[in-house]
């Protein structure tokens, strides 16, 4: 018999990055379980003040403000994370670009006065910047890390509640777009392990085959349903309309936060491509006419 | 039933396996960013020899914030690192190896004041109680020490620690980092004081709010042991982690939260205050000490008149969060360390114009309230009613709150440059803050005699 404290779901909430952070323990007295959500989401807040756009005090304000020849000394936690972004990036062949909104910007300004503007999808981050792309001296980076910092903090918060609290069942998710479970949910069948997690259920593609269990791994999702076409393709500077929605699973919430992202404006063969290199990431992309393309492995089984 | 009740619990050395099978590790971020500009402060293990070495004494939430900042200035490298949490001495040891740094580690101040014989300056941020008792040692053992606010939580121990700075001729600086910030300096400094942006000062306003909390917690397995608590002084680890809220050990929240901003009214009236009235009281939480919400007035009396000063405290909402207002005949300030919190002025309709600040570069423009139409042959256009305009202060000067302050700190060292909150100065905004306390108590009106406010 299952004892009525082992059942117990204890869901702790907390405004950050912009959306809502969630953190559900089982197996573990309340008391205990909220102080541990709390020191994980206290982290999240830290990361937040070195990533959000929003505060111009930002390690990632700052770098948006350097002048073309500036350099400035960031710390380990931007680093990962720009280092994670432009892996990506590479990998992706740009339909991943924490600097798209410079890109976009550049674009914009080029169809306004002609070509010879364009900065380069290679000109990113990682080389110094150089005052030829922009014309009176302004800055060429305007770093988003969006989805990819709050997948970042996802996994420190999951690394301070597996590691430091020994709490040894719970799911974290970021606004519900990325999630990341670790141990078993309570009032599971003998035979499932993890976290029953949905998917997609507004877009009417849901059933039941759209839920899974999740387990010492992130799943993140992307889709035109929550904000519309949010998604601009760095590469053309158009809103991503391939496809309908992109789940991905990976070790990392990061990256899975990332993948996600990307897969919305790569077309199927590049997924395809990519997910031959890379078999820790499991995809599922719904197609403009609701296919439903699978790489690697099911996740929704 | 087949399935344990327990899951194998991830372990540490399991979970850093998972993520570098996924392939994130430094050594390809190495690889791929240390051609670009924003290099990160990677060091060798020791650092050039004109490096300042640094001992972090309480590595804490704060110590962390600290260590943070002076991981992104040149020149620094951590020798030694001291807590009596076995926790906080690992994060921050295994914080500081992903740097190439090494610190050796202590669990008694003194031990490593006694080992350690190449130190150059120290970083107090342990809890109040101990501040005066450590800056002072380090202090005698010829070493700088920025040393965290409060001073302290006793005026006695507060004035020691400046006579002792004093004896030594080290330099103390205290953690009153809005003193460095170059978006206080430039508004109150610039603006306020040497501008007369807002003419004649005549109140000022301050909160900080923040939601209900629970007492902090700590991982079952971090555990102080009884005999080690006894020995630094805490009855439990419940006290030791939330000694905030203990007489014995700090101020409560009005000094925790409060001792920044009041310090600031201090700074912009150009004077200390004259009187204190304070109300509050243990009103919503139960087993604290301190009170958990405090509303204060202070008298100034300027040189142009007296003003006033209202600060509150509020630890079961966060409405409004935290930030500062000034107040004067001609407009107002908003300044908060969040520059989205506050960061612009707005001007009273018949204050004299402030567009030449603007051509300036001493304050941006965001929308004049009145249009002005100079093209089609009118005096006016009508239409819906003008937003009031804001002037937001230059954003070039957002910069991580504690990092400029550390930076005068160690400006101070190397270059002589004055320290912008040296312990004589942190004396008085003690003297202030720590009276509230008091006055709440008695309930009363209670003066300050202006050599009160000498140490």
């Amino acid at each position: 018999m299952t004892d009525l404290k082992e059942k117990a779901v204890h869901r702790f909430a907390q405004q950050a990055m912009g959306t809502a952070f969630e953190g559900l323990v089982a197996g573990c007295e309340i008391r205990y379980a909220r102080q541990a959500v709390q020191a994980a989401f206290a982290e999240v807040e830290r990361l937040e003040s070195l990533f959000s756009r929003f505060n111009a005090s930002s390690e990632v304000s700052q770098i948006n403000r350097l002048k073309p020849g500036e350099s400035m000394r960031i710390g380990i936690e931007t680093f990962e994370c720009l280092t994670l972004a432009e892996k990506m990036r590479q990998e992706t062949a740009g339909a991943f670009d924490i600097n798209f909104r410079s890109l976009l910007k550049s674009r914009r300004r080029a169809e306004e006065k002609g070509p010879g503007m364009i900065l380069s999808p290679t000109n990113g981050f990682t080389l110094a910047l150089e005052p030829a792309p922009s014309e009176n001296g302004q800055a060429c980076l305007d770093l988003d890390l969006g989805g990819i910092g709050k997948g970042y903090a996802l996994d420190r918060a999951v690394e301070i509640l597996a590691c430091d609290w020994d709490v040894d069942r719970f799911l974290l998710h970021s606004g519900t777009s990325t999630a990341f479970a670790v141990g078993d949910a309570p009032d599971i069948k003998p035979d499932e392990e993890g976290w029953p997690v949905g998917a997609g259920t507004a877009l009417g593609f849901a059933g039941p085959s759209m839920r899974l269990f999740l387990k010492n791994r992130a799943l993140s999702g992307s889709g035109t349903e929550v904000k519309g076409h949010h998604i601009v393709d760095p590469r053309t500077g158009l809103p991503a309309d391939r496809h309908l929605a992109a789940w991905v699973s990976h070790p990392r919430a990061a990256a899975a936060d990332a993948l996600s992202t990307a897969f919305m404006v790569m077309s199927l063969e590049e997924i395809e491509r990519y997910c031959n290199g890379h078999p820790e990431v499991w995809a599922l992309i719904i197609s403009n006419t609701r296919a439903r393309c699978v790489f690697n492995k099911e996740i929704f089984v | 039933m087949t399935r344990p009740k327990k899951n194998n619990i991830l372990s540490r050395r399991d979970f850093l396996k998972s993520t570098t099978s996924a392939g994130l590790g430094l050594a390809l971020a190495k690889g791929s960013l240390t051609k670009g500009s924003l290099a990160a402060s990677h060091q060798t293990a020791r650092g050039p020899s004109d490096d300042l070495r640094l001992a972090l004494i309480g590595s804490g939430e704060q110590g962390r914030v600290l260590m943070e900042a002076c991981l992104r200035i040149p020149g620094l490298s951590f020798a030694a690192v001291c807590d009596i949490w076995e926790y906080s001495r690992e994060y921050a040891k295994g914080y500081l190896n992903k740097y190439g740094q090494q610190p050796a580690v202590y669990v008694d101040y003194r031990e490593l004041l006694a080992k350690e014989k190449d130190l150059d300056a120290a970083i107090v941020a342990t809890p109040d109680w101990v501040h005066a008792e450590q800056a002072i040692a380090c202090l005698d053992a010829g070493l700088h020490v920025y040393c965290e606010k409060e001073m302290s939580n006793s005026l006695d121990q507060a004035r020691r620690m400046v006579l002792a700075a004093r004896r030594t001729g080290k330099l103390l600086q205290i953690g009153h980092q809005r003193r460095s910030n170059p978006r206080y300096v430039h508004a109150i400094d610039r603006l306020i004081r040497e501008k007369k942006l807002l003419g004649r000062l005549t109140a000022a306003y301050a909160q900080w709010n923040r939601a209900k909390s629970d007492m902090l917690g700590w991982p079952k397995k971090y555990t102080i042991d009884a005999a080690t608590l006894e020995k630094y002084g805490y009855s439990s680890m419940f006290e030791f982690r939330n000694w905030r809220w203990f007489k014995k050990f700090g101020g409560g929240p009005i000094v925790d939260l409060g001792s920044h901003q009041i310090d600031l009214f201090s700074w912009a009236f150009g004077t200390n205050p004259s009187t204190v009235l304070a109300s509050g009281g243990i009103d919503y939480y139960k087993g604290r000490e301190w009170f958990d919400n405090v509303m204060a007035v202070f008298e100034y009396e300027t040189a142009q008149g007296t003003a006033r000063a209202f600060y509150q405290v509020q630890t079961t909402t966060k409405h409004g969060g935290f930030y500062e207002t000034f107040m004067g005949e001609n407009g107002s300030l908003v300044i908060s360390e969040v520059p989205e919190r506050g960061n612009w002025a707005m001007r009273e309709a018949h204050a004299p114009e402030w567009d030449s600040l603007v051509k300036d570069g001493l304050l941006l423009s965001e929308k004049p309230p009145i249009q002005r139409v100079d093209t089609r042959n009118i005096f006016l256009d009508i239409r819906v009613t003008a937003e009031a305009g804001r002037w937001p202060l230059p954003v070039e000067l957002a910069k991580p709150p504690h990092q400029p302050h550390l930076e005068n700190f160690f400006d101070a060292i190397r270059h002589g440059t004055p320290l912008t909150c040296p312990a004589e100065l942190a004396y008085k905004s003690a003297v202030a803050v720590l009276r509230v306390n008091e006055a709440v108590k008695s309930r009363q009106l209670l003066r300050f005699r202006p050599e009160q406010f000498n140490a």
